[in-house]
């Protein structure tokens, strides 16, 4: 079925719906181990990767934006933006379940993808505007200027010349933020929780307690679940791991700048013998 | 060639020399409002996302008696103590020995660099499949571990979610077990950091296996060290996932963490404000572990960027 091209376009359609047979095997013999019987809802468990993306994509842009405005623009009281974001990481995501169960029904997103996409996108974009804005920091703030000299409006620079020259910055955070939401269980779990609405981790978590869970059907459904973000993590992985270190550590080897910047040393190795190890 | 174009092939040692921008002092007008237009999206998002829930929280948690109710339920106390000790535990064990075996990968051999991907597989996996596995493995009898020791044995396992101990142990070493490879990349890179000189010097010297561990490498990683634990401590505080899916808080509640308890509370037992109790009783050492934390992480310059992981 799957060979034949309108299968293949429905395929790449639907995709997030492949571990969808397996999910009703799944509850037709979690059902038949309890003697419940009678007929079966449609229940169409999907993998996260949508919602992945358009988490992914909003932290993008919101933290570039952000970290644009803070760090080359230098907008006034930027620094406070900046800071208040952080503070998102005060409190753990976990305890903010419960007042986001209930504001999400406030603003009417209840069961509705968005509201998980809404709560990632708030916890990603604090990370990605902290890297952004250190690794922003390696970018001379002259090309920015210069830009301007030849009349580039600040859409323009952002366009143009800072999203181009922060794409190893834009890769790392983008794996990081994908990683976060595919993997999210908890408002997954608590703001996904209809038939219609749930996808793959929370069906499986759900058939974890009873007494006679279908453990083949969720093994095969969690490797078809997991093996995406493997797969990525260690695609990225050296990208991810490089990306950050560049925004991340200052002063140490693993520091480009630092490197680019000082000129090759030239000195014999006999005026290092003198120097004492710890202020080399 | 534009001035763009120009700046660009002049390359970043010509520009570095003159840092202060004069832009921000002329930001008025047209960019003024572009630079507002940028920092608005985000703003809106920190402000209906963040600041409302965590102002609700607050809201939904400020009756005193709440409190009372809390410490009134021995459920309660029995959680506090559940929890100090899956962070005390967990997060020590886990950094102690994610700090020696950051020193076994710092090997050249090359079956070591080849063990390394495979280490960091439970890094990478997503924690539901890592911990409905976990799970299985430790169902009763015909779980994986019960099974493979009366196989080899013939000694019949423990029920391990009959026994709050052993459930609390799978709990912690399940978390362990997820989370190690993680700070073992992490102090693997502060390793990298140090100056091969210094182990030479140290070489010279005849300070050798764990006198160089004592000696050198502690005191050269203690700072990052300490730094990675507080904020380990503060990410594992808000640690739902792993009591939630290996032990599910069996036997009858007793190895609850507060995070876990808190849904409970809200979801099971239908009293949402005593889990915003539950889980905002947990926020003073939190805090100030957080000031604490940042205070280092701002004076110490480590790789905080790659450190800075919400849970």
């Amino acid at each position: 079925m799957i060979c034949h091209p309108d299968g293949i376009r429905r395929f790449i359609l639907n995709w997030e719906e492949f571990p969808g047979p397996l999910v009703q095997m799944l509850h037709r013999e979690a059902a038949s181990g309890t003697n419940a019987g009678g007929p079966f809802a449609r229940y169409a468990a999907r993998l996260p990767g949508n919602a992945s993306a358009m988490v992914t994509f909003f932290a993008l842009l919101f933290g570039s934006l952000t970290a644009f405005a803070i760090g080359r623009m230098r907008i006034r009281h930027g620094w406070l933006v900046s800071n208040c974001a952080l503070l998102t990481y005060v409190i753990p995501a976990s305890f903010l379940a419960i007042p986001f169960y209930r504001i999400m029904q406030n603003y009417g997103l209840a069961n509705n993808p968005w509201s998980v996409i809404a709560a990632l996108v708030a916890f990603a974009t604090p990370y990605a505007i902290f890297v952004f804005q250190e690794y922003g920091r390696s970018i001379p703030i002259e090309v920015d200027e210069s830009a301007r000299i030849d009349g580039a409006s600040p859409l323009q620079i952002y366009l143009r010349i800072y999203l181009p020259l922060m794409a190893p910055a834009l890769v790392a955070v983008g794996t990081y933020a994908l990683l976060l939401a595919w993997n999210e269980y908890l408002y997954q779990f608590l703001l996904l929780s209809s038939k219609s609405s749930m996808t793959v981790p929370v069906a499986l978590a759900q058939f974890l307690s009873s007494d006679q869970s279908p453990w083949n059907y969720m093994m095969a459904t969690a490797i078809i679940y997991a093996v995406p973000p493997v797969a990525i993590y260690y695609a990225f992985r050296r990208r991810m791991t490089a990306g950050l270190t560049m925004g991340g550590v200052k002063g140490s080897r693993a520091d480009p700048r630092r490197r680019s910047r000082s000129p090759p040393r030239l000195r014999p190795r006999s005026d290092l013998r003198d120097t004492p190890i710890g202020q080399r | 060639m534009s001035s763009t174009q120009q700046v660009l092939a002049a390359g970043p040692g010509v520009l570095n020399r003159r840092r202060r921008s004069s832009w921000h002092r002329h930001l008025h007008g047209s960019e003024f409002a572009w630079a507002i237009a940028f920092v608005v999206p985000y703003a809106a998002v920190f402000v209906a996302f963040v600041v409302y829930p965590i102002a609700y929280g607050l809201w939904m948690a400020r009756d005193p008696s709440l409190y009372r109710d809390l410490i009134a339920n021995p459920l309660y106390a029995q959680t506090v103590v559940n929890t100090v000790l899956y962070v005390g535990l967990g997060v020590n064990v886990k950094m102690f020995l994610a700090l020696l075996l950051s020193g076994f990968f710092m090997r050249r051999r090359w079956w070591i660099k080849a063990l390394l991907p495979v280490y960091i597989l439970p890094w990478a996996l997503p924690a539901i499949p890592a911990f409905v596995s976990f799970h299985w493995m430790l169902i009763g009898e015909e779980g994986l571990v019960d099974s493979v020791l009366s196989a080899l044995f013939g000694i019949h396992g423990p029920l391990w979610f009959n026994d709050r101990r052993l459930a609390l142990g799978s709990n912690i070493v399940a978390y362990i077990w997820k989370w190690m490879p993680f700070w073992t990349l992490t102090f693997l890179a502060g390793r990298m950091a140090i100056p091969q000189e210094i182990y030479e010097s140290a070489d010279v010297d005849g300070a050798s296996g764990c006198r160089r561990f004592a000696h050198v490498i502690f005191p050269l990683l203690g700072n990052l060290y300490l730094v990675c634990t507080l904020l380990s401590t503060l990410w594992t505080v808000g640690d739902f996932t792993t009591v939630y899916l290996v032990s599910e808080g069996a036997p009858s509640y007793s190895t609850n963490v507060l995070a876990t308890l808190g849904i409970h509370y809200a979801f099971e037992a239908a009293q949402p404000s005593l889990g915003v109790a539950a889980v905002m009783s947990a926020r003073h050492p939190s805090w100030s572990s957080r000031s604490l934390g940042s205070w280092q992480v701002t004076g110490s310059r480590i790789p905080c960027g790659r450190l800075l992981r919400p849970t």
